[in-house]
């Protein structure tokens, strides 16, 4: 009895939790498919990006990442992952940035907005769900419930994020 | 004063001429890389001994310039002390000057190295480098970050990010090229700045949904005072600070020695910003500062804060301890600050 409790116990503290994580989408880190406009971007480099303290790429071109709106909850996942902070608690980090003349990453209203800034726009980061990646875009790395990789894990495409 | 200024001006201007053929092939106009800002604060003070007394402390423009190349401008003209009121000599702007507080170019080397040349603020420990009054929660500075240190340096600093895994170091290699100053009143001038600091972000690694900056600093420089046969000094500091959940946490430690490691001062300041609810924030702060030829001061703050808009602070505090300094005498304080 004792074991089948603490069995429960596990799969209810542990399992049941990792399958909710497990339905979160794919975040697919995207730069321009045109190879003029493409940039390479490394996983190591993906938070210095956004936080604006690696500006140039190594040919000396300006970078130009992009977020989702600030309530959008891919931005949420994504600031979480990737920058370990939310985009509430990074309103004085950015006070501070505009002190020293920096702006924040360029700021888009949907999926469909971001990949049209990224596609145009030369040195362009952006990302969106990994499920909406078209020809127009090219994914560089990805952001999965826990890990960001440098190679296309499998997807589930059945639903999708607005 | 009005030399430098012109100085600066032509400076700037010429500098930015040189990279205008760098742009020949842009469309958009030179000037379009230039964004003006700025920051404005207001204080009212109810000092426990002094008169009650009404400061506007600052209007500050910043000028950046920035079109896509390798090469950025950033400028900060500041009015200061632009006026004051108190109900004995009424309203006084005797005590306004200007000082050109920032003027550099930031010159990209490559994606992990950058220069800038200028006058810059020295990059010792954070308070230092965020002191508009915007960016921090007090209206008063701790005295470990404005007596113990030049806070400007003219000359050249080496800057970038290097990135490991999930967290980045910062750093920042400055040294003074030029001695001479533009007035910035009350303050000890010093010659001959050299140091380094290096920053650890994100060291803890937190994962919570509620977590947020955390980073480690360690700061080390050497510089003279002005005056003739003046000592030298080098200055070891650390600083940190931690954003989990409601609770910001930060502070900064700084020891000095003299030339032959005789004890040349001391200072730290510990301080904590928890929110409350709707944007109030409670406000602590313990700080301490030893000199050799000044009395010792330590001083307690406690107050609260509220961020009406990303960009506007209002806050109230009352300061305390021992050790009168200027810059907010001890008794209660208001002020408001916002950026623009």
């Amino acid at each position: 009895m004792r074991f089948y409790l603490l069995s429960i116990w596990i799969i209810v503290a542990g399992f049941l939790p990792g399958l909710a994580l497990a339905d979160e989408p794919v975040i697919a880190v995207i730069v321009s498919a045109q190879a003029a406009y493409t940039v390479p971007v490394a996983t190591n480099d993906l938070a210095s990006v956004y936080w604006r303290k690696k500006l140039y790429d190594n040919h000396g071109k300006p970078l130009h990442p992009a977020n989702l709106s600030s309530d959008h909850p891919l931005r949420l996942r994504f600031s979480q992952q990737v920058l370990h902070s939310s985009p509430r608690s990074q309103v004085g980090y950015w006070n501070e940035q505009y002190f020293h003349g920096i702006q924040p990453p360029y700021t888009v209203e949907s999926q469909e907005a971001m990949i049209r800034y990224v596609a145009y726009t030369e040195s362009a980061i952006g990302y969106i769900d990994a499920c909406k990646v078209d020809e127009r875009v090219k994914p560089v790395i990805w952001v999965t419930a826990n890990k960001i990789l440098g190679e296309a894990p499998a997807l589930r495409c059945s639903t999708a994020t607005p | 004063m009005s030399t430098i200024l012109l100085r600066c001006a032509v400076s700037v201007i010429s500098l930015c001429m040189m990279c205008k053929p760098l742009l020949a092939e842009e469309d958009s106009s030179f000037w379009d890389g230039f964004r003006i800002g700025g920051y404005t604060s207001v204080d009212l003070h109810i000092p426990r001994t002094e008169t009650t007394r009404l400061n506007w402390n600052e209007l500050a423009m910043i000028v950046t310039w920035d079109k896509n190349t390798r090469i950025k401008f950033f400028g900060e003209l500041d009015l200061e002390d632009v006026a004051s009121y108190n109900h004995r000599q009424g309203l006084d702007f005797r005590d306004a000057y200007i000082n050109p507080e920032r003027l550099y170019f930031d010159v990209n080397l490559t994606e992990r190295a950058n220069v800038r040349l200028g006058r810059f603020l020295t990059p010792l420990g954070r308070w230092n480098q965020l002191h508009a009054s915007p960016l921090v929660w007090t209206a008063s500075r701790p005295l470990a970050t404005t007596e113990l240190f030049p806070t400007f340096t003219s000359g050249i600093q080496f800057f970038g990010t290097l990135p490991f895994q999930e967290r980045s170091l910062d750093y920042q290699i400055y040294s003074a090229t030029m001695n001479a100053q533009p007035e910035s009143r009350g303050e000890t001038q010093y010659k001959d700045m050299r140091g380094a600091r290096v920053a650890l972000n994100n060291v803890f690694n937190f994962t919570d949904e509620n977590a947020g900056l955390n980073t480690i600093g360690l700061n080390y420089a050497t510089y003279r005072e002005e005056q003739s046969f003046g000592p030298k000094y080098s200055l070891l500091g650390v600083d940190f600070l931690i954003e989990f959940n409601r609770w910001e946490l930060s502070g900064e430690a700084y020891t000095r020695k003299i030339d032959h490691g005789q004890g040349g001062g001391s200072g730290f300041y510990l301080q904590s910003a928890y929110l409350i609810k709707n944007d109030w924030y409670w406000i602590t702060r313990l700080e301490s500062l030893h000199q050799p030829d000044t009395s010792n001061a330590e001083r307690w703050i406690i107050g609260v804060t509220k961020r009406l808009k990303p960009n506007q602070l209002l806050k109230f505090e009352v300061v305390g301890g021992n050790g009168e300094y200027e810059d907010i005498p001890r008794g209660f304080t208001t002020s408001f600050a916002m950026m623009y």
